[in-house]
């Protein structure tokens, strides 16, 4: 049996390819949640996520650190979503957390036991995009406020900020439906 | 270590859970209070997990692979280019000793073969694939086909026992000839051949430098005329 021994040009790309494929099955879930939770439309998250992983891989040779690739899948997801829309309309940003929300948000004794999940999700779509996705770039993704300030490009400050109103906005909709019952 | 008062453990916990500085690790210990407010905050980031958690949609991460295939394979390369002036001398692998082996039927086969009745209706299918198209999906595995290995009338992404796999129909003499091609290997020694049982169909697993290729048809005529085709190639691989 005679054998071709590869050319480098062919083992680089069968690296990047074992490296991309590997990419794929690793975060595909976790970015195509992170499109639904953007976009509110499941195919619209397919096509995002689809997009993302082509530039990503017109891309692959400037990741440099493997571990790395997750933060960065996510950020060109991030910017796909961005292009859909045509203006970019600036938001007043609160930078600080009022002490006294702090206290009035901690002193309340929520059971999250009961809470239906279904109600949860309906919640979830009823945030503004700017508070929903740094909180779930924390949950799903697992980032710190830090991380999550790099990815959507914020001071971390204003992501400590959005998470509190996200948090504090979801618990004031399952209240009004009756999911909260304090203790 | 600064201690940490409630205000600041609240404001951390609110907002950053899954923070992990001593301080607020050593508040929690002295304060029944903030410990309680952070108790319910972990139930309520479950909760908040399981419901972002949605339902990926089926099969998302092949079409994904597909996707990037074939864009390959739009891209004019001048490293393809190149690669495509050597095609004279890059064939398909064949098999070099095709004797009969004792060795039991490894549990791919079963796979493979499960996978191809479900997906019967293919056999039926009368597209002319063309051979760029072919090789684009037999690349990924180590493999590229020379113009003299007949018609594809089907070729595709396939997964089997969650391996992305290469799946093609060829016309053949009687019946089809169904090729599929599977990253996992059957062994070590490269062109070693395993018989493939089924009451259906009479097939072949080969091993691969990178995977096994698989061949089956429900006709042996038209199974043995195939080998015949690719052990009359040359046997080079990448």
């Amino acid at each position: 049996m005679k054998e071709n021994t590869p050319s480098d040009g062919l083992v680089d790309m069968n690296v990047a390819e074992q490296s991309f494929e590997s990419m794929v099955h690793a975060y595909s879930k976790d970015l195509y949640r992170y499109g639904y939770w953007l976009s509110r439309d499941k195919e619209i998250a397919e096509d995002l996520v689809q997009e993302t992983f082509l530039r990503a891989w017109r891309a692959i040779d400037s990741l440099n650190d493997a571990k790395a690739a997750k933060s960065w899948l996510f950020t060109i997801l991030r910017r796909e979503n961005a292009r859909r829309f045509e203006k970019k309309s600036a938001q007043a940003e609160l930078t600080t957390l009022d002490d006294e929300m702090v206290e009035v948000f901690a002193t309340v004794d929520d059971d999250f036991a009961s809470v239906d999940g279904m109600a949860v999700r309906a919640a979830l779509k009823e945030l503004p995009v700017n508070y929903a996705e740094p909180l779930v770039l924390q949950v799903i993704g697992g980032y710190s406020c830090d991380e999550i300030a790099e990815i959507i490009g914020v001071k971390p400050g204003a992501v400590m900020t959005r998470v509190f109103r996200a948090r504090q906005k979801l618990r004031t909709l399952l209240e009004d439906e009756g999911q909260l019952a304090s203790m | 270590m600064d201690e940490m008062n409630c205000l600041s453990a609240r404001r951390i916990i609110s907002t950053d859970i899954k923070d992990k500085s001593p301080a607020l690790a050593q508040h929690l210990i002295e304060c029944s209070s903030c410990k309680s407010f952070y108790e319910r905050q972990v139930k309520f980031n479950h909760t908040l997990k399981q419901a972002m958690e949605i339902d990926v949609p089926e099969g998302l991460a092949a079409r994904i692979l597909v996707e990037q295939k074939l864009s390959q394979n739009k891209s004019k390369v001048v490293g393809k280019q190149r690669w495509y002036a050597m095609a004279a001398s890059i064939m398909l692998v064949v098999v070099v000793a095709f004797t009969s082996s004792l060795t039991p039927q490894p549990a791919i086969a079963g796979a493979i073969v499960e996978h191809i009745k479900d997906e019967y209706s293919i056999l039926n299918d009368n597209q002319d694939v063309p051979l760029v198209e072919l090789n684009a999906l037999l690349k990924p595995h180590g493999v590229q086909a020379h113009e003299n290995i007949g018609r594809a009338v089907h070729a595709g992404n396939c997964l089997i026992e969650e391996q992305l796999g290469a799946h093609i129909v060829f016309e053949g003499k009687n019946k089809p000839v169904t090729m599929v091609v599977v990253p996992e290997k059957i062994s070590e020694n490269t062109g070693k051949k395993i018989d493939i049982n089924d009451q259906q169909f009479e097939g072949v697993l080969v091993s691969l430098q990178r995977g096994t290729l698989a061949l089956l048809s429900e006709d042996k005529e038209s199974l043995i005329e195939f080998e015949h085709r690719l052990r009359e190639s040359l046997t080079t691989y990448l």
